[in-house]
């Protein structure tokens, strides 16, 4: 079990005092030693005297002169008197200096053994073998009337105290007594020790009590405290009861206190319950936003007629203030554009919503890039009260001619990449979008080739930022693109992505990033007839292609085996005489052919059976897929503006070997 | 498609040339389905160096037909790539073919 405060206190307080009183002990038995010296000698003086006054008195009375003879009365009369003094000694002798010998007229001792030992040393003479040392002779010669010596012999530690006595028959003698002061030693340590103990229990008792009020007031409300505080950490159970608060202490300080810091935690927890229902809410929303700004979007990768369309949305937040688009407006003309909304977040995701919806609904009124810009500018800045603008690039490629006519509001340059070369799209640069009324926009055509690769985006690209706060910048990006073109690089986007990822490695994404690409693969392109016998026409198509004999068999035979499944399904056979299928084939480092048309809805890549499930005898009609999966190496399937779109992938190892037909 | 047809001691044989489509091959169907009587039917694809599920259906037609009449069916002479066709469909382990 732990000590309490209390008990620790109470164990030290008592070492200490005791340590306290044996030193002062210790202190005060040295200090008192001398004054016992001299209270021992006081008493001897006075004893002396008493003796002295009286023995000559008993010589005056009785007549007997205190030489031989006197022992007799010298005893009868000490004593009665030495009853009530504690010494070992008293005797009376006579020195003879020149015998150097001392004679005991008399001596009496108090105890027993010292009688005896008396008895044995002085013999029947009396006398005993004695120079007197240099004081002891000073008093007998009278130079002084008292001395007190120390002695420390056989006789013990003593004090000797002496004085000359005479009777009136002219006798003189030195009358001595001899206390013990050993004896007085251990009296007055006794007495000491018997304090000492007696004011340790007095203390003891004391802080016994003391150890059950500082229990009562400090232990018990400290450990209530504390209990508290731990129920309220470890269970968490913020609607216990309060602490109770008794008299004003400092106990009852911190008892309020800590009521206090409980109710502001209580507060500070709901509130941050509340903070948080609210912030995940708002979360929620925002990505549910998030989600419906993306479900405006294109998907990000479209395998258009003779094009290829791929798109990358990073938004800096949430929601983001960015846009791209494409949208077919028929059969060879394809729209594409990328907007940047001042600012980011919220507001700019919700005006870039309406400028998407714009773009969207103007390039339907088959109108021109320019028109199309104009139109939405003017939308835009009718209802713009927070004045947010847009800039934005919009063009329109048209597979059939390769032209791609373009029109530009403050947008950043976007390039063409031709092999080594790059091409920046400069002209028919205007003013951004929302701002004013009355802008007008101009409109400029250039001309893409096979392998073109039409690169749009937006300033998140080349303001994307390091932890140095070093910009990406249009320098890097021109690098960037000049060595991929040079490669040949098919997925622009994903290099570009991977190369500010690189750049920015640490730093938080400043802004949103867009990028649209529109690559340019060539493709021919045939309309035909939802009639099987249409399809040497196909077969004519790719065996004009310059690929060897062997590729063009299997591209023949994934081609027929599909146009077959189309003529049948598409319109249950039944197709209406102006309906076409439209097949368009590229050829570059791989073959792409592509099949579109307007009948139900069908993904033929769904519920293909695998060959070793195929079931000859049962199912007759899934078989010419399987095949044409089976041969080919990738296919892809989209359902946009109620056409089909079956795009068909076939790698081709050795493109150089030709065998023309 | 040229389809030239033998017949000797009951075993008929289609000699095919050119491509067996979805446009050629109900030709070999009709001629398939003209038989009444054999003891072996058998394709010749030695000149054949193309077939799409279409054929390869008249293929399977024809190897039923025989089954019919009790006559045996081979496929002889397939080429390397119309071989790869018949074993990616699982119709080699199903029909007598032989290769080139």
């Amino acid at each position: 079990m732990k000590k309490s405060i209390a008990g620790r206190v109470i164990i030290n307080v008592f070492v200490m005092l005791f340590l306290i009183m044996a030193l002062v002990c210790t202190v005060t038995y040295f200090m008192t030693q001398d004054s016992v010296r001299k209270s021992i000698g006081d008493q001897s003086e006075v004893a002396l005297d008493m003796f002295a006054f009286s023995l000559k008195q008993a010589s005056e009375e009785s007549g007997i002169p205190m030489a031989d003879g006197f022992d007799d009365v010298f005893r009868a009369y000490s004593e009665p008197v030495l009853d009530n003094f504690d010494f070992d000694y008293l005797y009376m002798f006579v020195p003879n200096s020149e015998a150097g010998t001392i004679r005991y007229v008399a001596i009496i001792g108090k105890h027993e053994e010292i009688k005896e030992k008396i008895r044995k040393e002085m013999g029947d003479d009396r006398t005993a073998p004695y120079v007197l040392a240099p004081r002891e002779l000073e008093l007998w010669e009278g130079k002084t009337p008292l001395i007190h010596v120390t002695m420390d012999n056989d006789y013990g530690k003593e004090l000797e105290t002496m004085t000359i006595i005479e009777d009136t028959f002219g006798n003189r003698a030195i009358l001595g007594i001899d206390v013990s002061y050993e004896e007085a030693y251990r009296r007055v340590i006794e007495t000491f020790v018997f304090i000492a103990i007696a004011i340790l229990l007095l203390f003891g008792v004391l802080l016994l009590i003391l150890h059950f009020i500082i229990r009562k007031t400090v232990s018990v409300p400290a450990k209530q405290i504390s209990r508290h505080m731990t129920d309220f950490i470890t269970d968490g159970s913020r609607s216990q009861d309060k602490l109770k608060v008794n008299g004003k202490d400092e106990f009852a300080m911190i008892a309020r206190a800590f009521n206090k810091m409980t109710d502001d935690i209580d507060r500070y927890v709901s509130d941050i319950e509340q903070l948080n229902r609210e912030q995940s809410q708002r979360k929620a929303e925002l990505d549910i936003a998030a989600k419906i700004q993306i479900g405006l979007l294109p998907k990000v990768r479209f395998p258009g007629r003779g094009h290829e369309i791929q798109a990358l949305i990073n938004p800096a937040r949430e929601v983001g203030g960015d846009l791209y688009d494409y949208q077919r407006i028929d059969s060879d003309r394809t729209l594409v554009a990328v907007a940047d909304v001042s600012g980011k977040g919220i507001s700019a995701s919700m005006f870039v919503s309406v400028t998407l919806i714009l773009i969207r609904q103007y390039a339907k009124m088959n109108l021109s890039p320019a028109e199309i810009l104009k139109m939405t500018n003017e939308s835009l800045a009718r209802h713009n009260p927070e004045t947010l603008f847009v800039t934005a690039f919009l063009g329109i490629y048209d597979s059939r001619t390769n032209q791609f006519t373009y029109s530009n509001a403050g947008h950043n340059l976007p390039y063409i990449i031709r092999g080594e070369e790059l091409i920046k799209l400069d002209k028919a640069s205007g003013l951004l979008l929302g701002l004013f009324e009355d802008g007008v926009y101009e409109q400029e055509t250039v001309t893409l080739r096979n392998g073109d690769v039409l690169y749009l985006y937006t300033d998140g690209v080349n303001e994307a930022t390091n932890t140095e706060k070093e910009l990406f910048g249009y320098e890097r990006l021109e690098a960037l693109l000049g060595t991929l073109g040079r490669s040949g690089e098919k997925n622009i986007i994903e290099k570009v992505r991977e190369s500010l990822n690189g750049f920015t490695a640490g730093a938080e994404q400043s802004d949103d990033i867009t990028m649209l690409t529109l690559a340019v693969n060539g493709a021919e392109c045939l309309n035909l007839a939802f009639d099987v016998r249409e399809f040497p026409k196909i077969r004519d198509m790719i065996f004009a292609a310059s690929l060897t004999d062997e590729d063009k068999r299997t591209l023949c035979l994934a081609a027929e085996e599909l146009f077959v499944n189309i003529c049948s399904y598409a319109f249950n056979g039944n197709a209406p005489e102006n309906e076409r299928i439209r097949f368009s084939l590229s050829v570059s480092d791989k073959v792409v052919m592509r099949f579109e048309d307007n009948g139900v809805r069908y993904n033929p890549l769904e519920n293909v059976t695998t060959m070793d499930e195929y079931d000859m005898d049962n199912s007759i009609g899934g078989l010419g897929k399987l095949i044409s999966f089976g041969i080919t190496d990738g296919a892809d399937y989209e359902y946009y503006e109620n056409t089909n779109i079956l795009t068909i992938i076939k790698k081709i190892n050795n493109k150089d070997t030709e065998k023309g037909e | 498609m040229n389809i030239i047809k033998t017949e000797e001691n009951g075993t008929i044989t289609f000699a095919l040339d050119g491509w067996l489509d979805t446009l050629s091959s109900p030709e070999l169907g009709a001629q398939l389905a003209d038989i009444e009587k054999a003891q072996a039917i058998v394709l010749d694809f030695d000149k054949v160096e193309y077939i799409s599920s279409a054929g390869l259906r008249q293929v399977v037609a024809g190897s039923k037909k025989a089954q019919e009449l009790g006559a045996a069916f081979s496929v002889v002479n397939v080429g390397k790539e119309v071989m790869s066709i018949f074993s990616m469909t699982g119709i080699e382990k199903k029909i007598n073919i032989t290769g080139k």
